[in-house]
């Protein structure tokens, strides 16, 4: 009927296929900057721009800041709003941030396994949420995340291009089921002390956000135990975790004990256990590294990993991290990461091999 | 058929009320082919990474119900209409209606002046020619250059001194004929397409104008007229914290109507038909935007400041005319004119500062490819906090010196 049709869409598959090899290989040699980009894991203060032009082609264009107006018909409540037709300037809106985000994610799970100990998976690999997704619903209820992990999948085992399909597309369901019990704990603890400044605590929200995305999209059922620390340690929910800004000085002690008696009570019901501790290592004194490092060892009876990641732009170990060093166990690893470039190295050495 | 009695009559109410609508070629294609036009705007147009990315989002968005495209028309004569298969009786012809008011446009307003003609034949032969370089010198080599070339493509202008893409098509000592010819394909189909971006606004809205007239011309039956009505409310639709084109397109033209007593969506007087075919004929976004935008118009599309220190507020008529000129057209970027560009030398490029200043890593990237084109170096004059700067590239390294 049209002399064009097929012809040409091999055309365009072509140039979209080829989009994705270019893709693929940028991001595979940006993924260190990626990883560390704030526009991508939020909560930073320079919004949506992305300092890697990654994706982008080469243009001249303005500095972001210059923008002075921009308009949009009135906002309601809390439409954050994407570029606007014709008006907006050319930087990434939300969506193509989201996108870009779920490239990058694809390439992480793509590199990473959960560790195996003595053989047998860390814990299950039921894919989350799924249980709470139904392949119909309503837009509204469209789970983008999760319908291009779908997509993933199917295309992985096809052997073919990742494209989302009518079949792939998730959506949450209005009336969630009873989520099945969690067989696994993951206790991530973080370090907001007075000592971790600007550049600490973006590596470290890096770090936690890419380990949550991994553990969260690819295996279940799982729990989450968020919990913060400076002299004083506590549970917070996921939001005040990412977004806790705090003073003070450091006991690490306190955290250790709230990841002991979460352990404990994890154990004691029959799950998994993971611990991860984000700190830059400065703690209050000998005394308390040397009870940490006691708490360590307990907790270690109790879970299946325990990874100390201690950021360190340079110098020798801390205290802290000299007195853990003291501590032998097949499942206790100690990272360090020294800067941006080492956030995505020390995931590496968690989670996989950088060979993908 | 219903659908055939009433395209005919909305076709022949455009006739009447003077639209320059008659002969288009309609097409009716799936939903792919139609992302694939949308993207490309054009069917058998040349490819390139580029274009598979905007591609790839286009359906991505449209495979998740977020982007429909109901039609597609392409400038060229006679002008072509592409229909998305399953649209409707009363879509089809809406959108009848609707690409008569594109197709005046086409043939009528001054900057599309000689862009349909040959465009049909033009376009394809480009694309073969492409395609016939990779498979004679690289697919790889062919890629480089088109990078290269589409990182000018906003730089091409078919009247007034030489554009910068021309001038490195003409005096680049580093390429080769077939590179050369690269070049000369990206700018003529980068004016070719330029002339559409910098009369949207009054393009959509000439052509929502008028199918707001002819749909209500055609005593559509009760049911009809609400399908009809709730099509075009979508078209308009102000959906917050975005801004439509359409929508502002439309409002403007009406409010023009409205100064020589016509109702909105109602029959204009003769004077008000003259004063709106004249705009249709000689304007583009920009003098559109800073002869007819009016406070009243701001207000009813509540259009809003995003940003800046005035940011979260209603405009004033001044700040919205001042936040769409920067964004319509060539607006959204630099603007940059040739000052000296003999074969051979050093090429000058002047950024024309409007207050915006450049994003300087990228400008030196752009000039370091700019300047693998050209051969011998290249240097661009632009302002930062205020001081005159110059970038200079000369194949090696790439210099800042502030004057």
């Amino acid at each position: 009927m049209d002399p064009w049709g097929l012809d040409l869409e091999r055309g365009a598959e072509r140039d979209r296929a080829r989009h994705q090899e270019l893709l693929r290989q940028a991001l595979a040699s940006h993924l260190k900057e990626l990883v560390v980009e704030e526009a991508l894991i939020g909560g930073g203060e320079r919004g949506l721009r992305l300092s890697y032009p990654v994706l982008r082609e080469r243009r001249l264009r303005f500095a972001q800041d210059e923008v002075e107006l921009e308009l949009m018909h009135r906002p309601d409540g809390n439409a954050g709003g994407s570029g606007a037709d014709g008006a907006a300037g050319d930087q990434p809106g939300e969506e193509e941030l989201e996108w870009l985000h779920d490239r990058v994610s694809e390439e992480l799970h793509r590199r990473w396994r959960l560790p195996e100990l003595e053989g047998s998976p860390l814990f299950g690999s039921r894919p989350a949420d799924v249980d709470r997704l139904r392949p119909v619903g309503s837009w509204p209820n469209l789970h983008r995340r999760q319908s291009m992990i779908a997509a993933t999948r199917r295309a992985r085992m096809q052997g073919l291009p990742v494209r989302l399909r009518e079949e792939d597309l998730r959506f949450r369901s209005s009336a969630p089921d009873e989520a099945p019990a969690p067989d696994c704990l993951i206790v991530a603890l973080r370090d907001v002390s007075g000592s971790m400044g600007d550049e600490k605590k973006l590596l470290c929200r890096s770090f936690f956000h890419w380990l949550v995305d991994f553990v969260r999209a690819d295996y279940g059922p799982l729990e989450i135990a968020y919990v913060v620390h400076h002299t004083e340690a506590r549970r917070v929910e996921e939001e005040e975790f990412f977004r806790r800004v705090e003073s003070g000085g450091t006991k690490v002690s306190s955290a250790y004990r709230v990841a002991l008696d979460l352990a404990r009570t994890a154990k004691s019901t029959g799950r998994q256990v993971l611990v991860l501790h984000f700190t830059d290592g400065d703690n209050w004194g000998d005394s308390d590294n040397r009870v940490s490092r006691d708490l360590v060892r307990e907790i270690l009876e109790t879970s299946e990993l325990f990874a100390y990641v201690e950021v360190r732009p340079h110098g020798r170990a801390s205290g802290l991290g000299t007195a853990l060093s003291e501590v032998e166990a097949p499942h206790f690893r100690t990272l360090r990461v020294a800067d941006r470039q080492g956030v995505l190295d020390a995931l590496d050495a968690l989670f996989g091999d950088a060979q993908g | 058929m219903r659908r055939d009695e009433l395209g005919r009559r909305a076709q022949r109410l455009a006739q009447e009320f003077g639209l320059d609508g008659a002969g288009i070629q309609f097409f009716r294609i799936p939903q792919i082919t139609m992302q694939e036009l949308a993207t490309y705007g054009f069917l058998g147009r040349y490819g390139h990474w580029s274009r598979g990315k905007t591609y790839h989002r286009t359906r991505m968005q449209a495979n998740l119900g977020l982007q429909r495209f109901y039609e597609v028309i392409v400038n060229t004569e006679p002008p072509q209409a592409y229909v998305l298969e399953g649209n409707g009786a009363i879509e089809d012809v809406t959108v009848m209606a609707h690409v008569a008011g594109h197709a005046d446009f086409f043939r009528q307003n001054l900057w599309m002046q000689g862009l349909a003609e040959g465009a049909a034949r033009r376009l394809p032969l480009h694309r073969r020619r492409l395609q016939e370089y990779g498979a004679r010198y690289g697919e790889r080599p062919l890629e480089e250059t088109l990078d290269r070339a589409l990182l000018l493509e906003q730089y091409c202008a078919p009247f007034g001194p030489e554009d910068v893409l021309g001038a490195v098509a003409r005096g680049g000592a580093a390429l080769q004929g077939w590179q050369r010819n690269c070049l000369e394909i990206v700018r003529e189909e980068g004016i070719y397409f330029r002339a559409q971006q910098r009369t949207k606004i009054l393009n959509e809205g000439w052509a929502t104008f008028w199918h707001l007239r002819i749909m209500r011309a055609l005593d559509l039956a009760p049911g009809e007229y609400v399908e009809f009505a709730t099509l075009h409310s979508q078209i308009v639709a102000l959906a917050p914290g975005r801004f439509n084109p359409y929508a502002l397109g439309l409002a403007m033209l009406e409010e023009i109507a409205a100064d020589y007593g016509a109702g909105p969506g109602g029959d204009a007087p003769r004077e008000a038909l003259e004063a709106l075919f004249a705009v249709r004929r000689y304007e583009d976004d920009a003098a559109f935007l800073r002869n007819h935008l009016t406070q009243q118009v701001v207000d009813r599309l509540e259009l809003f400041l995003r940003r800046g220190e005035a940011g979260g507020r209603a405009a004033t008529v001044e700040e919205a005319r001042d936040a769409l000129l920067l964004a319509v057209g060539g607006g959204s970027r630099p603007q940059v004119e040739v000052e000296q560009a003999d074969a051979g030398l050093t090429l000058r490029l002047r950024h024309l500062h409007d207050g915006r200043d450049l994003d300087l890593p990228e400008a030196e990237a752009v000039l370091g490819e700019i300047q693998a084109m050209w051969g011998a170096p290249v240097q661009l004059e632009t302002a930062a906090a205020g001081q005159r700067l110059v970038l200079r590239h000369d194949g090696g390294a790439v210099t800042r010196r502030t004057e």
